[in-house]
């Protein structure tokens, strides 16, 4: 008789074994232990279907659903991009003709050459420091590696935002049209003309007008035009309309402009080169 | 053999035979079939014959009699089988080199095989396959230590 390993009986290894042939036998014969196997079989499905639909399909519905929405978000961000590039590019063609026959403006055929806009980007923007004080800059980001110069026109789909002050190859700063110490000459229908400084507030710029120099036409939410004589704005782009006339003494009053053109509208600005 | 040490063995020899059934769906074409449940109860047995006893193998054996949803009692008596002639046989294995043992274990296996098959696939039963098993369990079983102590490290099996 061969000696076992361990303490367990030959009668355990047995009778385990007849017994295991037995339960073979019964359901290779007689089909015995089918109701347990399909017992098996249905709560293996049943707990299978119940963590697939309650646990891993919402578990991987919520993570894709995270992915879609980020997905959304950067496709949301491009076409609203592509949709500002766009307008500025309607905001030219609106006002081809006021451009074309502008001396500071090299373009003679709008159609046929190149657009001169040069697409930028707002890397970054004090919003708190427009709304509050007097300085209002921001810096953008050229979308082509071009020198962006200094005293360039700075666009928005609504209007001119300001002009450019630059810093380097890549960056330049915006020095808005609401900023304290910028400064931009006007007109109006009327032909007055007068030198618009900003106001350090949002949209507003003003012009103090010396009523002593001779008759002056102007009214409230009277349009406002660029006039061109500084050598930097292209001249008969409409910047905004009369806002408020204070009266600063009785030979002396200030015009208030609001401007059109909102630098928080978009991200996207293009400068006329 | 502790509660948790049985329920680790269970949840293994389930993926075994989960692992061997995906490997045999590629194999077939190839006349070759894995048998790495078995040779991984085998080397169990073969190391610790003491917890490995009939009683698990039959307990395992059902398991997989249910999870491959064969004949109830198929497995289960083989693998008792099986832990039967590796104790009444075991000195006599311990003084054999791993050559031997694993020719040995793929001699069982190819008789585990061509015995499932016999009630399996009565009508399609191949000696070739039957024969190649023998080689394949040959080939399996010499990376089969390696995977039972990397999967049973942390138990004192």
């Amino acid at each position: 008789m061969a000696r076992l390993p361990d303490k367990s009986s030959r009668f355990v290894l047995i009778t385990t074994f007849i017994i295991c042939s037995s339960f073979l036998f019964i359901d290779f014969r007689f089909g015995a232990f089918k109701p347990v196997q399909n017992f098996y079989n249905t709560s293996s499905i049943f707990i299978r279907v119940l963590s697939t639909e309650y646990v891993a399909r919402p578990l991987y519905r919520s993570l894709s659903s995270i992915w879609d929405t980020r997905r959304a978000m950067e496709e949301n961000q491009s076409l609203k991009e592509e949709l500002n590039k766009q307008l500025i590019e309607n905001f030219i063609i609106s006002n081809k003709e006021i451009l074309n026959t502008n001396i500071f403006l090299d373009v003679i055929n709008f159609e046929k050459i190149d657009l001169k806009l040069l697409p930028a980007k707002v890397v970054s923007f004090d919003v708190n420091q427009y709304r509050c004080c007097d300085k209002h800059r921001m810096f953008l980001l050229p979308e082509a590696s071009s020198d962006v110069d200094s005293f360039k026109v700075v666009i928005n789909p609504e209007g001119i935002i300001g002009q450019t002050i630059k810093v380097n190859k890549s960056l330049f700063e915006v020095i808005l049209l609401s900023d304290k110490s910028h400064k931009i000459p006007i007109q109006n229908e009327n032909e007055f003309y007068c030198e618009a400084s900003g106001l350090g507030i949002p949209k507003k710029i003003f012009c103090d007008v010396d009523l002593t120099i001779g008759e002056r036409y102007f009214e409230l939410d009277q349009m406002i035009f660029s006039s061109g004589l500084g050598g930097i704005f292209p001249k008969g782009i409409e910047i905004g309309s009369i806002y408020e006339i204070q009266d600063l003494s009785p030979k002396e009053v200030r015009i208030i402009i609001k401007l059109n053109a909102d630098p928080l509208a978009s991200n996207y600005f293009g400068v006329l080169q | 053999m502790k509660l948790s040490e049985l329920l680790f063995l269970t949840v293994i020899f389930v993926l075994l035979s989960f692992i061997d059934s995906q490997l045999n769906f590629f194999l077939a074409g190839f006349l070759i079939v894995s048998n790495i449940t078995y040779l991984f109860l085998c080397y169990l047995c073969f190391r610790n014959p003491q917890k490995i006893n009939s009683l698990f193998g039959a307990y395992i054996g059902f398991i997989i009699d249910l999870h491959q949803n064969v004949f109830f009692g198929l497995h289960a008596s083989l693998f008792t089988l099986t832990i039967l002639i590796i104790n009444y046989n075991y000195f006599r294995l311990r003084m054999f080199s791993t050559l031997q043992t694993t020719l040995v274990f793929s001699f069982f296996t190819a008789f585990f095989f061509g015995f499932k098959s016999i009630l399996l696939t009565t009508m399609n039963f191949q000696y070739l396959v039957v024969f190649l098993s023998f080689f394949s369990a040959f080939i399996t079983y010499l990376f089969v230590p390696s995977l039972g102590k990397l999967l049973i490290k942390r138990t004192k099996l």
